[in-house]
This record gives C-alpha cells, structure tokens and sequence, in this order.
C-alpha cells in the first residue's frame, strides 16, 4: 500500500476543501467512507492518494420515506437501507438488489454512496501496472 | 501510533496477538477476518484501523464466558464443523451475528446469509447444521 496522510475533518466543508486544494492532481487525494471497495483499491495500489479524507461520521444517513418518494442519504449502509421495512414492502426491487448484492459483513459497512461511485471491477483494470504505462 | 495503512485485522492480530481471527484473503472474500464492531459483523480487512477507533470490538476470543464455549462454539464441535479450522474463527462470528440478525430460520435462509464466508474443506453441510442447532435452542428456526 502506498503511504498516505489520513485525515478525518470535523465537517463536510472541511472534507470538500481538503480536495480542492490538491487542484487538479485530484488522484492525490481520495475520501474514503465505509472502506469497503477503497481499502481493497489501496491494498492493490489501484489507487494511490498521498491523502485519504475519511467521511465518516459526515455523511448523512437518513432512509426518508414519506409521501413524496423515496430518499436515501449517501451515508447510509447497503444492510439498513435492505432491511427499512418501507424500502422492503414498498421497493422491493431496491431491498432485493441490495440483498443479491456483496456480503452481510460488506452489506453491513457499505455506504450507499461509495456504493454507487465505485470503481471499475474488472481484473484487467485494477491490475495495476498490467496496462498502464506507469 | 501505528501507521495509518494498518487494518483492523492486522492492528488486532500483529499489534494486539489477537490471534484468533486469521487472514485469508485480506481483500473482504473469504470471511477469515470476520469480527463484530458495535455488535455488526464485518471484515476486519477492510477497515483502517484509525478508523475503528472508539468502536466496540469483539473477536472470537470474547464470545465464551470463562471455560464456558460459546453455544455455537459447542455446535461446531458436537457436527464437526471443520476439517483444517482455519475459516472456523470468523465462520463462528459471521454465524452469531446470523442467529441474532433472526436470519437462520432454515439451512436456505442459513446458506444465504453466511455467503461472506468460505470454507475451502467444504465443510458447509456441518457447519449450517452447527447455526441451526444453536438458532433452535434459542428459539428460532424450524
């Protein structure tokens, strides 16, 4: 794993100005939330920031199901969002994605939102080094 | 201080000599690892350690009371839930946190919620025998 400074920000205005200060190496400085696919990219050097900025804690993690629809906060995990008895009764197709998807113990960690913004899983594009010209 | 690239698994085994959760994979397949933080199981690979601080942490050494083997503990042994043992440690947490989560009704139900951990013996028949024995005693299942 390349060495990296781990920074956990009091807020989100910190967090979003500890990125924008990198400018436009912005692979040099990554947020890292429930960790489940980061920690693996990091063991692989897929990704190799000099800063990490932990979200933990910052994002809101509300499951809002009231009349208008549904909204779900980006901090919320894949197993709460699974097992909200509205999504289940009411979304069954969300619950049921969720619950095909990773494992309990990884369903249990997950943000929602690092789950939508995951990397690219293909072996040949994680590899690191394979195709790259680094 | 440790580095910040420590995981949990290896801040708990190499730092702490909590030698009872082991390492497979390390990158969140096999189930090895697997711990309880604030009473949910999860992969202690995929956590950096910094960021457990202040969590509750139990490991397979904190589930029996004394000489006392946790009830699962007790199922392994009395089905032969094992042949080399090595995933036995985190197939054991992943299995309490399957019976208190009320997800061991049958040996389906059973199989479908203990899919984060591989048994490379293939002692799977045994080891979904072990959790319904333990989720019948305590009230669950069929």
């Amino acid at each position: 794993m390349h060495p990296f400074a781990l920074h956990q920000p009091r807020d989100i205005a910190a967090a979003i100005s500890l990125r924008a200060q990198s400018g436009r190496s912005d692979s040099a400085v990554e947020y890292i939330a429930g960790g489940t696919d980061m920690v693996q990219l990091l063991q692989e050097s897929v990704r190799r920031p000099d800063q990490l900025v932990s979200l933990a804690g910052l994002l809101d993690n509300r499951i809002d199901t009231g009349a208008k629809g549904l909204r779900l906060d980006a901090g919320a995990t894949m197993a709460e969002v699974a097992a909200n008895p509205v999504v289940a009764a009411d979304y069954p197709v969300i619950a049921q994605a969720l619950l095909n998807s990773a494992s309990p113990q990884v369903r249990n960690q997950a943000s929602l939102g690092g789950n939508l913004l995951q990397r690219t899983r293909r072996p040949y594009f994680s590899r690191h080094g394979l195709f790259s010209a680094q | 201080m440790l580095d910040p690239r420590t995981t949990l698994l290896d801040a708990l085994r190499e730092h702490l000599h909590l030698t009872g959760l082991k390492k497979g994979c390390g990158l969140g397949q096999c189930g090895a690892c697997t711990v309880l933080i604030d009473g949910k199981r999860m992969k202690s690979c995929l956590w950096l350690s910094a960021l457990a601080q202040g969590r509750d942490i139990t490991t397979i050494e904190g589930i029996a009371r004394g000489d006392e083997l946790h009830p699962l503990q007790a199922a392994f042994i009395e089905r032969d839930a094992f042949q080399c043992g090595y995933c036995t440690p985190g197939q054991i947490m992943a299995g309490v946190a399957c019976i208190a989560e009320g997800h061991a009704g049958s040996a389906h139900e059973v199989r479908d919620w203990m899919s984060g951990n591989i048994c490379r013996c293939g002692a799977y028949d045994h080891i979904v025998a072990a959790i319904q024995d333990t989720a019948r005693k305590q009230g669950q299942g069929s």
